[in-house]
């Protein structure tokens, strides 16, 4: 850089006294540090990390996470925690099951209680708390969406507690009416109760599709070219109801088999319109909401001549 | 004029060649860590003195620039003042955790004694004494951590012209000290 002449001898005699100084500290790291820093930063990142690091003097949390690469934008984040467990449970693990709890006590903190495999690939549930807002509007999904609608009533007037009450059309409004106390006689609202914790969602398993329907038997129909079918409905629904049957049938055993609905949920049906005389193979599947599921025994009639 | 006033510093190409590939290519990181390692070290031992304390801001700061370059955040150009800014900002967070009392202005504390101790001609060493908190500080980076211009800008936080600019002033300023200081003696 251009100095002033006058300054150049100045600035010289710095950068030996600079240079000097620098060697006569003993500035070389550790080479134990030196190689395990080495070691440390340059093994390749997990999968999935998330950290939390309580900040000092705060009740917050500060969630760090990293991502592998492949899901890895630039910038993207900071985006809420709750999206990026959404998306790397989506996208990885289609189930993905976090709890946070945060200590109180002499030293604020916080720890990741349990991070669990995927179960049953139903339901994304978490319980986190959440860093500080952020602008992103609403990628995480509010706390009990999920993907499958569950059957939980909305919190409501509980049945209550046979105590002999009679229904009434309009109860009167007492002190307890909506507190879900243990039914006392003589009731002492407890204003500072300590408060029922949330319970954390429980995971309903995702329906499947309905197992084989059973005991499949055809015989030959009442008419010519008509053969005759019943079975029985399969043990398991898959967690959805029925919605039809397939009959699959096929002019040679063992298929290939052409499939096409009944239509019903009747566990009997009349095929019709069949050579009269030529023999027929069937296998039936049970088809609920998710698909159709795997087909029942095989069984063979040949149409009423 | 002999002694250089630079020590040797990576190849800017290659340096960029390296970034480029650092997120992704561990050897190319490593390459880049083998190199800036002793400096960012020196950087922060010369500031916080305790070796493990200076483990620690190091660890810190190629721990964000690990990070940085796996999500290609890391600057093309300009990798040593990045570096050296997160470390200037690991030790100022050592600083605060450990509640001493520093001045605001980092440099400003045990490396410019250290430095000042380290010049041999008396007046320049008083001289030093006299200069404000800014001028020793674009001093000690420019001469005692021996940081380039880009590199003393990027800690300092300001463009290269204006750290030239307070450099040469802050020469100017030793210089009539020292002057000012041989006239008294006299």
């Amino acid at each position: 850089m251009p100095l002033d002449p006058h300054d150049y001898n100045i600035a010289l005699h710095l950068a030996e006294a600079g240079a000097r100084a620098r060697s006569a500290g003993s500035a070389v790291p550790d080479s134990a540090f030196a190689a395990g820093l080495r070691d440390r930063l340059l093994s390749p990142p997990p999968d999935l990390t998330l950290g939390l690091k309580p900040r000092s003097r705060e009740r917050r949390i500060r969630a760090a996470w990293s991502l592998p690469s492949v899901f890895r934008v630039p910038r993207l984040l900071p985006i809420a925690v709750a999206a990026v467990l959404l998306f790397a449970g989506a996208v990885a693990a289609r189930e993905l099951y976090v709890a946070i709890s945060e200590h109180r006590g002499p030293t604020p903190g916080a720890s990741v209680l349990a991070v669990l495999p995927p179960q049953s690939a139903s339901e994304l549930a978490f319980a986190t708390t959440s860093s500080e807002p952020t602008g992103e509007p609403s990628l995480a999904p509010a706390p009990g969406n999920t993907f499958e609608p569950t059957d939980n009533p909305t919190p409501g007037p509980r049945p209550g507690p046979t105590n002999g009450a009679t229904p009434k059309p309009t109860p009167k409004p007492t002190p307890v009416a909506t507190s879900l106390a243990t039914p006392m006689p003589t009731p002492v609202p407890t204003p500072l109760a300590t408060p029922v914790p949330t319970p954390v969602p429980t995971p309903t398993p995702a329906p499947t599709v309905p197992d084989a329907p059973t005991g499949l038997s055809a015989q030959p129909g009442s008419s010519s070219g008509e053969i005759f079918l019943n079975w029985s409905a399969p043990s398991s629904d898959g967690g959805d109801a029925i919605t039809d049957y397939d009959v699959c049938q096929a002019d040679q055993q063992g298929g290939p088999y052409t499939c096409s609905p009944t239509g019903s949920t009747a566990t009997a049906t009349t095929i019709s319109g069949l050579a009269p005389g030529s023999q027929y193979w069937y296998r039936i599947e049970a088809v609920n909401g998710v698909g159709a599921g795997p087909r029942s025994n095989e069984d063979t009639a040949a149409a009423t001549p | 004029m002999g002694a250089p006033i630079t020590t040797s510093r990576l190849d800017p190409s290659l340096e960029r060649a390296l970034l480029e590939r650092a997120g992704s290519d561990v050897t190319a990181f490593g390459e880049l860590y083998d190199h800036y390692l002793p400096r960012v070290y020196g950087f922060a031992l010369r500031r916080v003195q305790e070796p493990s304390v200076a483990q620690d801001v190091t660890a810190t700061t190629f721990q964000r620039a690990i990070e940085a370059a796996r999500s290609s955040e890391l600057p093309n150009d300009g990798f040593g003042g990045w570096l050296y800014r997160v470390a200037a900002n690991a030790v100022a967070d050592q600083m605060r955790n450990g509640q001493r009392l520093v001045s605001l202005a980092m440099t400003d504390g045990p490396a410019a004694d250290a430095f000042a101790a380290a010049i041999d001609r008396d007046e320049l060493r008083s001289a030093m004494a006299h200069l404000s908190g800014q001028q020793r500080e674009v001093l000690v980076l420019g001469f005692y951590d021996d940081l380039n211009a880009d590199e003393a800008a990027a800690v300092i936080g300001c463009s290269r012209d204006v750290f030239v600019a307070r450099l040469q002033g802050a020469l100017g300023a030793l210089r009539d000290g020292a002057q000012g200081d041989v006239t008294d003696a006299a």
